[in-house]
């Protein structure tokens, strides 16, 4: 029987890393980019059009956002998608593609990255630990390559989205400091609310938590400038990143109880662990017609995240004395 | 006798004065205002407290 074949749009700094991680593990991937920043390696198979793409058995998108309209024209050729994109319009216009993915019988991940995904996948990790699961509130550090870097650029300037005692909430990108401290070798930095899709998703994974908030980590000048363009280049190849994770609830007893996870790392390479994972878990166990987000109970978070960490995510938890923050 | 120019003066008394004295305490209540915005904005964020026992650790995940 042949290898599944696997799609992959985009390869850039994340892309490449997917594309190395899924045909070690024995997969054959075929990449469309017009334009590869990073060098296509010889054992991978190139495409002419983003359309070629939909004989294969999942399609991975990881070009910069927006994914929607790719998205679609794949699911209505019956093809899985998985998708990187972490903007926050480009989600919520993929969540609303649940009648068309059943429609032509696939299914559609969205935000399959660091933070969305990864951040999905430790608070269902997470989520197991508690008895009741009250609040989530994820904090994220760090960038992959350059258009994550835009993207986290402009969500700082733009209205955050919040999950707040049952409903939305829109505040200021920018506001709301907190310190946070991610694992090591990250530590502690300053994060504010921007519009972020993690509070999005994970209300669609954990509808029984009542609050949850999303902020990333920010200078006093990356707060300045958020509603400018960029000033200076991003970082061609993204730095070390984390994603943190804190679940408040309660335990069986009704006493409150706080757990804390994360991972730290070349962004890149997290957000390329848990996509390849993802991509994987579609390929191998298949997931029914239908949008899903990371942390669901359709796609086994557990097991994703057993994957990613096989593909290198280190998951760390905190195991002091938590202490009340301001969320 | 040393008779000062009309334009210095003018700066020292009467409706020159006046208009110095008023910039000066428009600009003392400006930079006050800026600083009690500014530490506001310093006071309303909490911050946190570093932890002070325990710490990360790496956990397995093991497989379903």
């Amino acid at each position: 029987m042949n290898a599944p074949i696997i799609g992959l749009v985009g390869h850039g700094v994340t892309g490449s890393r997917v594309a190395a991680h899924l045909v070690a593990e024995g997969l054959r991937v075929a990449v469309y980019d017009p334009a590869p920043s990073v060098g296509v390696r010889s054992s991978l198979v190139r495409v002419d059009d983003a359309a070629d793409l939909s004989q294969c058995d999942v399609v991975v998108l990881c070009h910069p956002t927006p994914h929607r309209a790719l998205a679609e024209r794949l699911l209505s050729d019956g093809t899985a998608v998985v998708s990187l994109g972490d903007d926050l319009t480009d989600l919520r216009a993929m969540l609303a593609m649940q009648g068309t993915a059943e429609r032509h019988d696939a299914a559609l991940v969205v935000g399959a990255g660091m933070s969305p995904g990864l951040s999905g996948l430790l608070a269902a990790s997470l989520a197991e630990q508690v008895h009741t699961l009250d609040e989530l509130h994820v904090a994220l550090h760090g960038t992959a390559g350059p258009a994550c870097a835009r993207q986290h650029h402009d969500a700082l300037g733009d209205a955050a989205l919040g999950w707040h005692d049952g409903e939305w909430i829109e505040v200021p990108g920018g506001s709301g400091r907190d310190l946070v401290w991610f694992p090591e070798p990250i530590g502690a930095h300053d994060c504010y609310r921007a519009a972020l899709g993690d509070p999005l998703l994970l209300h669609r994974s954990f509808p029984q938590a009542g609050r949850i908030s999303a902020r990333v980590s920010a200078t006093r000048r990356d707060r300045l400038t958020a509603r400018l363009p960029m000033l200076t280049p991003p970082h061609p190849t993204g730095d070390l990143g984390s994603v943190r994770v804190e679940a408040r609830g309660a335990n069986e007893r009704g006493e409150r109880v706080t757990v804390i996870a994360g991972a730290a790392g070349p962004t890149a390479d997290l957000a390329a662990a848990v996509c390849a994972a993802t991509a994987l878990q579609v390929v191998q166990v298949g997931l029914p017609a239908g949008v899903f987000a990371l942390g669901c109970r359709a796609l086994d978070a557990l097991d994703v995240l057993h994957h990613a960490t096989r593909l290198g995510v280190h998951v760390q938890q905190f195991t002091g004395v938590a202490r009340p923050t301001s969320w | 006798m040393v008779v000062a120019a009309p334009w210095l003066v003018g700066e020292f008394t009467g409706l020159g004065t006046l208009r110095t004295m008023k910039m000066l305490r428009r600009a003392i209540v400006a930079l006050s205002m800026a600083g009690a915005i500014f530490a506001t904005l310093r006071m309303r964020g909490k911050g946190g407290v570093p932890p002070q026992v325990g710490g990360w650790r790496e956990v397995d995940v093991p497989p379903r």
